[in-house]
């Protein structure tokens, strides 16, 4: 098979010196926009040199590509700005909401996953395209529970984003993982079920167990190491994909030796290579059928206010403690005050009242992580 | 108006903006020629980087570093000699330029007589032609442009200085500061239009420096990390390491505290950012 994956660590300014000095234990980095954004421009400069010297991607979080309410100009003409001036090997967003009608989340949320927030948000995604001049690999976010108001499976809403924009899908692991077991559901098979003709690269990193025993949910923070199970999704992954896949080791906060990260990237290296092995030893792809969903239809203006106000909703709760305690004590009646239809409201009732805690808490930690960083006021943080 | 026939103090406020307009649009000339894409430069090896930076003797003053950092050359207590630590410890190296360095350090020797080797002449030479095609030092068409853009801003000042200059003496007027203002005028222009490395290799050097100060303000520790250590000594100097590495505190007057002349600065909270996780 000819092929040639690529492995890297995303870039950390703490790192830097180890990058570059062993650049051959690594084949590509990622750099965050939104840094690149806040720097002066000569060290946005060094960034374009960084760019010329090890193949990097660009990683923005900013933009909230999955909003209902669209994207601000202001952002896309920055990440334009950023994307060329450095030239990177490509870029890549997050497909999520971080901002509705005014409302500032300071992170990234899983949108409603409806049929009209997939048109929506291809439709955000070929604007973007057209305004840097090159479409950016889209990554799948990681979200406590089931986002409200949702229709869609994880694949279903991922598959209907790909078909509708021709993006390609950056697949976080992690994401993935903490997704299906905060769902209920089985990684693999949720990862099966995804369009794996579509993944070019893919991001892993770690998180942890919060809320009561029992009832846990799993939190991407990236301030842990990649666990056993990523790494075995990994190797499914590689197993059922023919082409060259790019996986980047993502953490963020205090950032361990640089060794400790390489081991990282030599366990993806080994999980990849298991993946390609079983492939070969069954004589080729071992791809699963996934029927396409046919996505043509695009949504009438009720079911994109529709999910403008889900997104309203949810970007009140996840920014404002009373806001959050006025849904929970009463779904229904702040859907219907919202403007959603009683079939949408209807189906609040189960709403998961500890998931939207301990996403609003989650969301709460990181906005005041953010404050507590110097110079780091106005970029969202993301995986 | 003539020029010439302006008063001693106009003339000399006349020839400083005239010199100094000729200076800022020759340097503007000069980095417009010589700037280009950046090339990818072999980072694995930071002695090339500390040619670079400050030449054949910093090249050798981070390969001593290195090398004391991985032991292999010991620093004698009191003299400020190297020696390598044993007898073979050349053989224990690949790099040409390590290599040659422990063989002359068999005996203790003075580490600054070894910027003054012959024998080391080597591997600076060939780091040099490497830079040079690179673009990061001038080349020989970019010394042939930066001397005739000299040769312009010479022809312009020149006429007008030795024509003011001969009017002085002629008529016994004081003419010492215009003599004094026209040598600084040379050495202006020189060092506008000569300096070691092309605009592109000051660009380059400097967005490394950029990108690899951060590690210099971390707590390194000598023999721990030597990698990134010899790339911050490379392209930051000995200097910029934290104190933990003793020997560079000792061998530094032997040295001299070179810095580059392309000048580094700081790079803030450091060029790279973090993150958080992505979604709630």
């Amino acid at each position: 098979m000819i092929c040639r994956d690529k492995f890297g660590v995303a870039w950390r300014p703490e790192l830097a010196a180890g990058l570059l000095s062993h650049p051959e234990l690594v084949d590509v980095t990622e750099i965050m926009l939104e840094h690149v954004a806040a720097t002066a421009p000569r060290e946005q400069r060094a960034f374009a040199t960084l760019c010329a010297q090890l193949p990097a991607w660009v990683h923005g979080t900013t933009l909230g590509a999955a909003g209902a309410f669209g994207v601000t100009d202001a952002v896309v003409e920055r990440c334009a700005r950023i994307v060329n001036r450095l030239r990177p090997a490509g870029w890549s967003e997050h497909l999520a909401f971080v901002r509705a009608a005014g409302v500032e989340i300071g992170h990234l949320a899983a949108p409603p996953r409806t049929a009209a927030s997939a048109e929506v948000t291809a439709r955000n995604l070929r604007g973007i395209a057209a305004v840097v001049g090159a479409m950016p690999l889209v990554e799948n976010v990681a979200t406590l529970m089931l986002p409200m108001g949702s229709t869609l499976t994880e694949p279903q809403w991922l598959r209907g984003v790909l078909e509708l924009s021709g993006a390609e899908l950056l697949l976080d692991l992690h994401n993935l993982y903490s997704n299906a077991v905060n769902e209920g559901d089985d990684a693999t098979s949720r990862l099966l079920a995804l369009p794996l003709d579509r993944v070019r690269q893919v991001h892993i990193g770690g998180g942890r167990w919060v809320g009561p025993q029992g009832k846990q949910r799993r939190l991407d923070d990236h301030l842990h190491p990649t666990p056993t199970e990523v790494f075995d999704l990994l190797q499914t992954l590689a197993a059922h994909h023919l082409q060259p896949l790019t996986v980047i080791v993502e953490r963020d906060g205090p950032q361990p030796p640089l060794a400790e990260l390489l081991r990282e990237v030599a366990l993806a290296r080994e999980a990849v290579e298991r993946g390609r092995w079983c492939t070969a030893l069954e004589g080729g792809s071992a791809r699963p059928h996934v029927a396409r969903e046919g996505w043509r239809h695009a949504p009438s203006p009720a079911a994109h206010q529709q999910q403008q106000a889900l997104e309203f909703l949810l970007a009140r709760a996840f920014s404002d403690a009373h806001s959050l305690e006025q849904l929970l004590g009463d779904p229904r009646g702040t859907a219907l005050n919202a403007g959603l239809p009683e079939a949408v409201a209807d189906t609040l009732v189960s709403l998961d009242l500890d998931g939207m805690r301990l996403a609003f808490h989650s969301f709460q930690r990181k906005r005041d992580r953010r404050c507590d960083q110097p110079g780091a006021s106005h970029h969202h943080s993301r995986g | 108006m003539n020029p010439l026939e302006l008063s001693g103090p106009f003339f000399l406020m006349f020839y400083v903006v005239l010199v100094g307009w000729l200076a800022l649009i020759a340097w503007f000339l000069r980095q417009r020629a010589e700037l280009g894409p950046v090339p990818r430069v072999d980072l694995v090896d930071p002695y090339r980087l500390a040619y670079l930076r400050g030449g054949r003797a910093e090249m050798i003053h981070v390969a001593v570093f290195a090398m004391i950092d991985r032991t292999l050359l010991v620093l004698a207590q009191s003299t400020r000699k190297v020696v390598a630590a044993h007898p073979h410890a050349s053989r224990a190296v690949h790099h040409r330029l390590e290599r040659d360095v422990l063989l002359m350090c068999s005996q203790p020797r003075a580490a600054s007589s070894l910027a003054r080797e012959p024998d080391l002449r080597a591997s600076g030479d060939q780091y040099d032609s490497e830079l040079r095609e690179l673009g990061l030092l001038p080349d020989r068409a970019q010394t042939l442009q930066r001397l005739a853009l000299f040769a312009a801003v010479v022809a312009i000042v020149a006429p007008v200085a030795g024509a003011k200059l001969s009017m002085g003496v002629a008529r016994e007027y004081p003419y010492q500061l215009l003599l004094l203002l026209i040598m600084v005028t040379f050495g202006l222009f020189l060092r506008v239009l000569f300096p070691r490395r092309t605009s592109l290799g000051s660009r380059v050097l400097q967005d490394l420096q950029l990108l690899v100060e951060p590690l210099a303000r971390r707590p390194l520790a000598p023999g721990s990390m030597t990698g990134e250590a010899v790339l911050v000594a490379a392209l930051l100097g000995p200097a910029a390491l934290p104190e933990t590495f003793y020997f560079v505190e000792r061998l530094l007057p032997t040295w001299g505290r070179q810095s580059d002349d392309g000048g580094g600065g700081g790079c803030g909270g450091g060029c790279g950012g973090g993150c958080g996780g992505c979604g709630s």
